[in-house]
């Protein structure tokens, strides 16, 4: 009999979904890290799970070519982001990375298999997005996208509150493969939700330029946080002294040309950035909430942050499109993702109460950045669980593959 | 086509070295014991490599028997301009302490069998009166210590022999260089937690880079050398109580 385990990518989960169930062992990929092969007419390239996002750049960019979806961060492994099923700036455009993974390998309690859409199509849409509850991914085969080169022709545009913002979505992420806005959630009244829209396209070589410059793929210097900060960085008036600034000094209407490290990974610049929220820590919390209500719950929730004083530094909005696995995230509409510093056990109550607004409008949590979720608001959030669980039992019968996560939420719970 | 042969090239380093010498322009000979592991990493650098062929050749170093003729059968198949040696093991003196073959185990990988095998190449190498020679010791082996006295020792005994090869040829056109990494994130360090920890890539460039400038001896990080140099001056009776 094997022992027990979860596999593990870099560890990167803001929440519990990348820890070991209790008296299960993490399956370290990092030694899983090698490229398998690369097809540069097509872009597909195959890989072992535990190669890093960061490592494909700085393989494919030189040749090319981008990945199709990316997370915030470069810092994560190929396995990892697709138990997590990743989505990103242009997911309004092309949804999540399952969209784009030809094919994948996944070692069940149950035996190995190859999956993709065509071939053992239940496996595939339980692990994609299955957070490595119906085993461990070993390889993948994704399609990447063709670029001229590594940068991104960005820009900036401020919104005064949040019906300006959704006004600025809907006229602009038709021509941008790439947005996102940033909001100020501890403005209040008038000011609600006022905001910078990041909206970006992959830069065309103008003539007489090279297509792809070596130089692209930096190892430039970067800053990193020593130490936890102290607490009053995240008192309450420093950070609307912040965020105003931040508001204040961005341009309006700004076009610019960025690098892609500094559009797509502004934070894997500052080494240990968590640090920045001290040592009690934060909550990351992001929900989607689904047309036709969007808005509306959008609102609703930003008045929820504004009257309790709950938001920081990051707030992020964006629009999602669809997704096909069966335990998704991203639906239709908006999704809000937001750093709530941890300032004791009312922070938890304010974010239950949360997930009650959310669900009223019918949105959902999402898993890979949670920690706190309740098992009867987790059914409530995502009713086809059931379907997923079905399909995660067959392949994985007697949880030897389980997370913290899944004993929190009870999904090994019949019911 | 002349090759440059990594021996140990699963090891963290060598294949961060491996990389390094694709990306500008060399061609390789994968050394290693794994068939598996040997193709899995062929494989990886084909791919990085943009397809052209990596080819890998099985040699175990504590074989002594079979080293004159798995040289022989290496050199009658490939062109070699030079060698990296990455081959190399790190035991906890605990378990040398309780098991001798252990400590026999850590000089024969570390020193005795890499010795052989880069005697023979330097020979070869002599006779052409071109090539190089790029050996993995450690920082570790500047001062005999107490935490790690097989190791330590072992590759104090492993620059010795570099410096020894490097006064009897350096005058025939033929670098040996003796590498002195500090920490690397690797297998090795697993879990090891130091502010002066470095990564592979960064070494492997360093390393690249001195056989380049055909410099024979080279802390990496560069810090290295001034840290050894004064934990080289610490007198014995102060050293002791340091617990190193």
């Amino acid at each position: 009999m094997r022992e027990p385990y979860l596999p593990r990518g870099q560890g990167r989960s803001y929440g519990d979904a990348g820890l070991p169930a209790l008296h299960h062992v993490a399956l370290n990929s990092s030694h899983l890290d090698h490229f398998i092969s690369f097809d540069s007419t097509t872009g597909i390239l195959e890989a072992e799970a535990g190669v890093t996002l960061e490592r494909i750049l700085n393989f494919c960019i030189p040749k090319g070519f981008f990945l199709p979806v990316t997370p915030g961060t470069k810092f994560v492994s190929l396995g990892g982001a697709l138990a997590s099923n990743v989505h990103g700036k242009n997911h309004h455009k092309t949804g999540s990375i399952e969209h784009f993974v030809i094919e994948m390998e996944v070692a069940t309690p149950a035996g190995t298999f190859v999956c993709s859409l065509d071939q053992n199509r239940e496996l595939f849409l339980s692990t994609m997005g299955g957070y490595g509850l119906t085993g461990a991914i070993t390889r993948a085969k994704l399609k990447l996208k063709p670029v001229q080169n590594a940068q991104v022709e960005c820009l900036r545009v401020k919104a005064a509150n949040i019906d300006d913002m959704f006004g600025l979505f809907a006229k602009h992420d038709p021509d941008y493969e790439y947005s996102v806005a940033w909001l100020d959630t501890l403005a209040k009244g008038r000011k609600l939700g006022r905001g910078i829209l990041m909206l970006g396209n992959h830069a065309q070589v103008n003539a007489g330029e090279r297509k792809i410059e070596a130089t692209e793929v930096s190892h430039k210097f970067s800053v990193s946080i020593p130490f936890a900060m102290p607490d009053f960085l995240l008192n309450e008036k420093f950070l609307t002294l912040f965020n105003r600034a931040f508001y204040l000094v961005s341009g309006n209407g700004k076009r610019t040309r960025e690098n892609f490290e500094s559009y797509f990974y502004p934070l894997d610049r500052i080494g240990n950035w968590n640090l920045l929220y001290g040592k009690s820590g934060f909550f990351q919390y992001q929900c989607v909430i689904p047309d036709p209500k969007s808005e509306e719950g959008i609102l609703a929730c930003l008045n929820f942050l504004s009257e309790n004083r709950l938001g920081a530094f990051l707030s992020v909005l964006k629009r999602c499109g669809d997704d096909e696995v069966l335990l998704l995230f991203c639906k239709k509409g908006y999704t809000l993702a937001l750093d709530i510093p941890f300032r004791g056990p009312e922070t938890l109550k304010s974010l239950d109460r949360l997930d009650e607004l959310v669900l009223k409008f019918g949105g959902r949590v999402y898993l890979t950045k949670d920690a706190r979720l309740k098992p009867d608001m987790f059914r409530a959030m995502y009713p086809e669980f059931k379907e997923w669980m079905e399909t995660v039992r067959r392949f994985n019968p007697n949880r030897l593959s389980s997370s913290r996560m899944a004993e929190r939420l009870e999904l090994w719970n019949e019911s | 086509m002349e090759r440059i042969v990594i021996f140990g090239a699963t090891s963290g380093i060598a294949r961060a070295v491996a990389e390094e010498f694709l990306a500008q322009g060399d061609e390789l000979l994968l050394v290693g014991r794994s068939a598996d592991a040997l193709k899995i990493l062929a494989r990886d650098l084909e791919v990085l490599g943009g397809g052209k062929p990596v080819p890998w050749f099985i040699w175990d170093v504590l074989d002594f028997e079979g080293h004159a003729f798995r040289f022989r059968e290496l050199i009658s198949t490939h062109d070699v301009k030079g060698l990296f040696m990455a081959a190399g093991v790190l035991i906890p003196q605990k378990d040398c302490d309780a098991d001798p073959a252990k400590t026999t185990l850590t000089f024969n990988s570390n020193l005795t069998g890499p010795a052989a095998v880069m005697g023979l190449f330097a020979e070869y190498f002599k006779e052409k009166r071109s090539g190089f020679i790029s050996c993995l010791s450690s920082v570790a082996g500047d001062r005999g210590r107490g935490s790690i006295t097989a190791y330590a020792a072992s590759k104090a005994g492993l620059s010795a022999y570099l410096e020894g090869l490097a006064n009897r040829i350096q005058h025939d056109g033929v670098l040996i260089q003796t590498v002195k990494p500090g920490y690397v994130r690797t297998a090795m360090t697993e879990g090891l937690q130091s502010m002066l920890i470095a990564s592979p890539a960064k070494v492997a460039r360093d390393i690249v880079k001195a056989i380049r400038c055909r410099r024979e001896m080279i802390y990496t990080p560069f810090y290295w050398r001034y840290i050894m140099g004064v934990i080289r001056l610490i007198p014995e009776s102060i050293f002791r109580k340091l617990g190193l």
